[in-house]
């Protein structure tokens, strides 16, 4: 088994898989850039002692996207075709879902970090959480759970309220 | 911490990201939260056309915004096809609009756009007709004042009834498939569900605009009253008056015969129940194009099927043969079934030329489960028919059997050949293989 080592922005260093590392694409692609500057083969890769930095992402968030990563790794989903008319539904496997009850700042952390590291199950099932937090809530109601402020004055408020309210119509 | 916004923290396309896991309920509630978040959701509405209405924002404006001069906004076109389209249609619009496209595609890769895809009318309008939020329609029919058959015109009082407002409920497949192409142009010759003929007669089967759909509906309530109340005529051919109908409403009035199927009523018995769905209907008759079981004569769409288990071809001294027949329903029935056929018989173009032949004679076996009857006569339809290779020759013609099922014809032709030599016999029996005549093939 080949490991690689990431290192955290608070400098701890993770020992990992190298088939898990590389499910976050920006790490494959510095893997292969090591490859190409030290001259090695990529299946060697273990051979390197350089500790990959990761500057944007904490020790904390990193443990959770690589218990992520080991868990899909394990356990792969079957490739699913990219079907369109599914693209909305809210269908998230239940590790998944359990995965991401986390709280809101730890939510978006793990967005910003699946961003980065560019993986995009990760990104998806984390996006899809929030948009589900988003489903079936008023306007205010989204406003408070998110600390949006609301910088309309009340005659645009009313404005874009009747612009919108077509979509309250139960005929759907 | 307590009151910072996450949203403000990732980066844009990110934010893009989320809100493409939203429908236009929550994309609307969420512009309505902060001009930033209103600005993040303009930015959606063109994928949410895609996806929902399967084109792009420029496409929908050309097909369903003509009356206006200039275009609406992505916002605005999708909140103008949710009120028109998906309020009525539900979830039907796009398993429909891709049924249409794949029809689109077959038409434009046989040179059809003059011809059936011309044919096709634009979506319906609310001019036209207003199907409510629970996909009913108000139609006004007549009953049928009987007393007025019975007196001359002359004496009739000018006092006609006034119409009854009749409510009718649509499946909302069929309304969905209205908003892509209001049936045809009354007039067309070229029936999307094509033609049969034989040597007297020739039918076309057209997709009826809603428009005509109503002009039957009412001629048939007015005669026969609420009997045709919950049959909705969706195809149909004049000359035959053969007519597929969708059934509306609850009750359907026959056994096994539920709401959103399509039937084909036939004089003996019980009609037949073509599809479960109007959807479905289309779709059947689009793979049987798309599998070339359907083709084209001289741009018209030929019903009878160039394959199925009912046919089979043979070939005899380098001539082809195949039989195909569609069974015919007529209205009043007389005990018989009614069946068209069309023969094809044909050379390949790199048969042994030494083949050509000319046909002179015909015999057929109509064999039915009670009996068997023979036909022989000079040529065909009164043609004697020569075929050199590349040749094909068909003709149509009809045949009555007792029976729905299990009866067939089969014969052969007699041929000469166009150039005798001493090595082949002077008559040529070129065998016409079994053909069933089954009231599946419709």
């Amino acid at each position: 088994m080949t490991t690689v080592k990431l290192e955290s922005s608070d400098e701890k260093v993770f020992e990992v898989e190298r088939d898990i590392a590389c499910m976050a694409v920006t790490i494959k692609h510095m893997l292969e850039g090591i490859c190409r500057k030290e001259n090695i083969d990529f299946g060697d890769i273990g051979e390197t002692d350089t500790a990959i930095p990761l500057p944007n992402v904490t020790a904390a968030i990193l443990e959770k996207v690589l218990e992520y990563c080991k868990h899909h790794h394990e356990h792969p989903t079957p490739q699913q075709d990219d079907k369109k008319d599914e693209k909305r539904l809210d269908d998230i496997p239940p590790w998944d879902r359990e995965y991401c009850k986390v709280d809101q700042p730890t939510l978006f952390e793990l967005i910003l970090a699946a961003n980065y590291l560019d993986i995009k199950p990760l990104l998806d099932v984390t996006c899809k959480t929030v948009a589900n937090m988003i489903r079936g809530k008023t306007p205010e109601e989204i406003r408070k759970i998110f600390n949006i402020k609301n910088d309309f004055t009340p005659e645009e408020e009313e404005q874009i309220r009747k612009e919108n309210e077509w979509c309250e119509d139960k005929g759907n | 911490m307590e009151d910072v916004c996450y949203f403000d923290l990732i980066p844009y396309e990110t934010v893009q990201h989320i809100l493409s896991f939203l429908g236009h309920i929550e994309l609307c509630r969420l512009s309505q939260t902060s001009s930033e978040m209103s600005m993040h959701t303009e930015l959606k509405w063109d994928d949410l056309l895609l996806d929902v209405y399967g084109d792009s924002c420029e496409a929908l404006n050309e097909k369903y915004v003509t009356e206006q001069a200039t275009p609406l906004s992505p916002f605005k076109l999708y909140a103008y096809l949710h009120h028109r389209i998906t309020r009525v249609a539900g979830d039907n619009y796009l398993p429909m609009r891709s049924i249409w496209s794949r029809l689109e595609k077959w038409a434009i890769a046989n040179d059809q756009q003059d011809y059936l895809l011309d044919s096709l009318k634009i979506p319906i309008t609310d001019n036209i007709v207003e199907f409510s939020k629970d996909a009913t329609a108000t139609v006004h029919v007549f009953e049928m004042n009987r007393e007025r058959y019975r007196v001359p015109p002359r004496f009739q009082t000018s006092i006609t009834p006034p119409p009854i407002p009749k409510s009718c409920l649509f499946p909302r497949d069929y309304i969905a498939s209205l908003l892509i192409y209001n049936g045809q142009n009354k007039s067309t010759q070229y029936g999307l569900f094509g033609t049969f003929e034989a040597y007297d007669f020739k039918t076309n089967i057209i997709l009826l605009s809603f428009e005509s759909s109503s002009d039957i509906y009412r001629q048939k309530y007015s005669y026969y009253g609420e009997k045709f109340g919950n049959i909705w005529p969706v195809a149909f051919s004049v000359s035959t008056e053969r007519c597929y109908y969708l059934v509306i409403n609850s009750d359907t009035g026959y056994k096994d015969i539920h709401p959103g199927n399509v039937i084909l009523p036939c004089g003996n018995g019980s009609p037949i129940v073509v599809a479960n769905s109007f959807q479905e209907f289309l779709e059947q008759h689009v793979v049987k194009l798309e599998t070339n079981v359907l083709t084209l004569r001289d741009n018209v769409i030929s019903r009878y099927p160039e394959y199925s288990n009912f046919i089979s071809q043979v070939k005899t001294n380098g001539i082809w043969v195949k039989g195909s027949a569609v069974y015919v329903p007529e209205e009043r029935g007389s005990g018989d079934y009614s069946f068209f056929y069309r023969i094809s018989m044909w050379m390949d173009k790199d048969e042994d030329a030494s083949y050509s032949a000319q046909l002179i004679t015909r015999h057929w076996d109509i064999s039915t489960p009670s009996r068997t009857d023979t036909v022989d006569g000079e040529g065909v339809i009164g043609e004697f028919p020569k075929l050199t290779p590349g040749d094909k020759f068909e003709y149509c013609s009809r045949c009555n059997v007792d029976s729905p099922n299990g009866s067939q014809m089969s014969g052969y032709f007699n041929f000469i050949p166009l150039k005798p030599n001493m090595d082949t016999p002077s008559v040529i029996s070129v065998i016409a293989p079994p053909f069933q005549l089954d009231i599946s093939q419709h």
